[in-house]
């Protein structure tokens, strides 16, 4: 029974839970934004049916792996029931499609104004990171100040640019009451 | 709790997964996260939208374009930003510090947080010092003999092609992953991963990439960076705590006053040679297909002469090419041409340029002009 074997492979792929989370965002970029919750509603349910302990051995893969496959489903759906909506699903095949491009202009342009809008340290801390690569401890050293430091600031900054990207472009988010 | 603020809260809750699943996380935070994320679709949301920060700052490419950052406001005190300062003098506030231990710690006075953190400072400096230099003495050691070519695939994913007579060491850690050139040139495909840079060193030369695909080749006077995807950033590492810069041309405060300069930045198709004593011969935009050939186990020759397209050959294979007559090994030769195939080149040779060829024995090809 090569039941072990086909185990291992999931284990491995699983592991890179980096390729999931790609996938997921090449797909949200062309998914409506608005959409963001309700695929994140039934992601939840999804993740509800599985095992606990099954989850818990890669929990972001199963995460992004589930809302990629919701992503997925829901264009195949959107193909059927809103044809007049389809100009977007050529757009998961195709990257170098124009409004694709547009998009991520418009979002580049969104990311600029959000990081203004931070401490210009902080800013200068992603800078290192994003731009010339530096890890944590190379930041702290950099700007000589202490680790801990910098991963509050990171923590801040996402938060921080969280919000503003949600304003550029996400518009406001409606939660209703679960 | 209302709707926004539990909302606000989830943000930071996911936030902070982001980062604490980033590096290894262990058993019990990976429980602690799966429970967290069956709490509520509210969290499954927010992770979406930080994995959705984390990309659009990896697709930002315009960082040069910001304000540039002017180091006289510490970032400890910058991280302070919520914090209403209180004009309080210092005996005062150190006098309410020891008299309320339980306070947070924000609100003592600057004094007493700036001693700790110069401190820390000072041991990061240290730490990261030898941390540069220590991938030199160990880590794996993968390398390859004349006419052996070798590809190998990391554990993050990243590939390396090796070319015939490299040597290099692989050390990867929690929050980098580092690769010593030691001699020969390879090309790196790297799988992206933020939270460990990559990072390709040899003697002076540090080459920094995120996603990307790059060559380092280490030469007897000189070090070439050949840039095919992403972007890479080159230091000069003689200074390891801040690693100091090969070019001046660009500004990037915190370094210079310290009289040191920026780092280099070379882009898809672009080129960098850094001499022995450190000089950089301008960056040059290439064609990295062509540059790059090698590494697909093509050689690509423009007007080189004979002798050198040979000794390239010679370097590949195990079959070894002569040349006898020195007027013929001076001759020009262009086109691309398989590396594993010499008898092809010498019948190239053969045919364009009349040579004679003979093979004493199984191993070498004699190219001779014929009489």
């Amino acid at each position: 029974m090569n039941e072990p074997e086909a185990k291992r492979r999931l284990t491995d792929w699983f592991r890179q839970w980096r390729s999931p989370l790609r996938k997921f965002l090449k797909r949200r970029g062309s998914v409506p934004l608005a959409d963001l919750d309700d695929a994140a509603q039934e992601v939840f349910l999804r993740l509800m049916r599985y095992e606990r302990a099954e989850i818990v051995e890669h929990p972001q893969a199963y995460l992004f792996k589930m809302a990629s496959n919701v992503a997925a489903e829901w264009s195949l759906k959107a193909r059927y029931s809103k044809p007049h909506h389809s100009h977007w699903l050529a757009e998961l095949r195709d990257d170098s499609d124009p409004e694709q491009a547009a998009a991520e202009r418009k979002l580049k342009a969104g990311v600029k104004r959000a990081l203004l809008s931070l401490p210009p340290a902080h800013r200068e801390m992603l800078r290192l990171h994003f731009f010339e690569g530096l890890g944590r401890s190379e930041i702290a050293a950099r700007l000589r100040t202490s680790e801990r430091v910098v991963k509050r600031a990171f923590l801040r900054s996402y938060a921080q640019l969280r919000e503003h990207l949600d304003a550029d472009l996400l518009g406001v988010i409606q939660h209703g009451p679960e | 709790m209302d709707l926004s603020e539990r909302r606000k809260r989830a943000t930071q809750e996911a936030t902070q997964w982001w980062f604490v699943l980033d590096s290894e996380p262990t058993q019990a935070e990976r429980e602690r996260y799966t429970d967290w994320l069956r709490e509520s679709p509210v969290h499954i949301a927010e992770m979406m939208r930080i994995a959705r920060v984390q990309q659009a700052l990896e697709l930002f490419e315009e960082w040069p374009d910001l304000p540039p950052y002017t180091p006289g406001e510490v970032p400890a005190a910058a991280d302070r930003s919520n914090v209403i300062s209180l004009p309080l003098d210092r005996s005062v506030s150190e006098n309410s510090t020891a008299a309320a231990p339980s306070q947070p710690k924000r609100e003592r006075s600057p004094r007493r947080t700036q001693a700790p953190s110069a401190v820390a400072a000072v041991l990061c400096c240290i730490a990261v010092g030898a941390a540069w230099f220590y991938p030199s003495y160990v880590g794996k050691v993968v390398q390859t003999e004349q006419a052996e070519r070798h590809q190998l695939t990391l554990t993050d994913g990243s590939e390396i092609e090796l070319d015939p007579q490299t040597r290099l060491r692989i050390r990867f850690g929690s929050d980098s992953r580092r690769v010593y050139l030691e001699h020969g040139r390879a090309l790196f495909r790297v799988a992206s991963d933020p939270g460990r840079p990559f990072l390709v060193q040899t003697d002076d030369t540090a080459v920094r990439a995120l996603g990307t695909a790059f060559a380092v080749e280490r030469q007897p006077q000189a070090v070439v960076v050949t840039v095919a995807e992403g972007k890479v950033a080159v230091f000069n590492t003689l200074r390891p705590q801040a690693p100091a810069a090969l070019s001046t041309k660009r500004r990037r405060s915190s370094d210079e006053r310290e009289g040191g300069s920026a780092p280099v930045y070379l882009t898809a198709n672009q080129q960098l040679t850094v001499d022995r004593s450190g000089t950089v011969v301008p960056v040059h935009n290439i064609d990295s297909h062509r540059a790059l050939a090698w590494a697909d186990g093509k050689l690509v020759f423009q007007d080189d002469p004979i002798a050198t397209a040979v000794a390239e050959f010679n370097r590949y294979n195990r079959i070894q090419l002569r040349v006898n007559d020195p007027l013929l090994a001076n001759r020009p030769v262009t086109g691309t041409f398989n590396a594993s195939e010499p008898e092809s080149f010498a019948a190239f040779i053969q045919f364009v340029a009349g040579a004679r060829i003979s093979r004493s024995d199984t191993a070498v090809i004699t190219l001779d002009t014929t009489r």
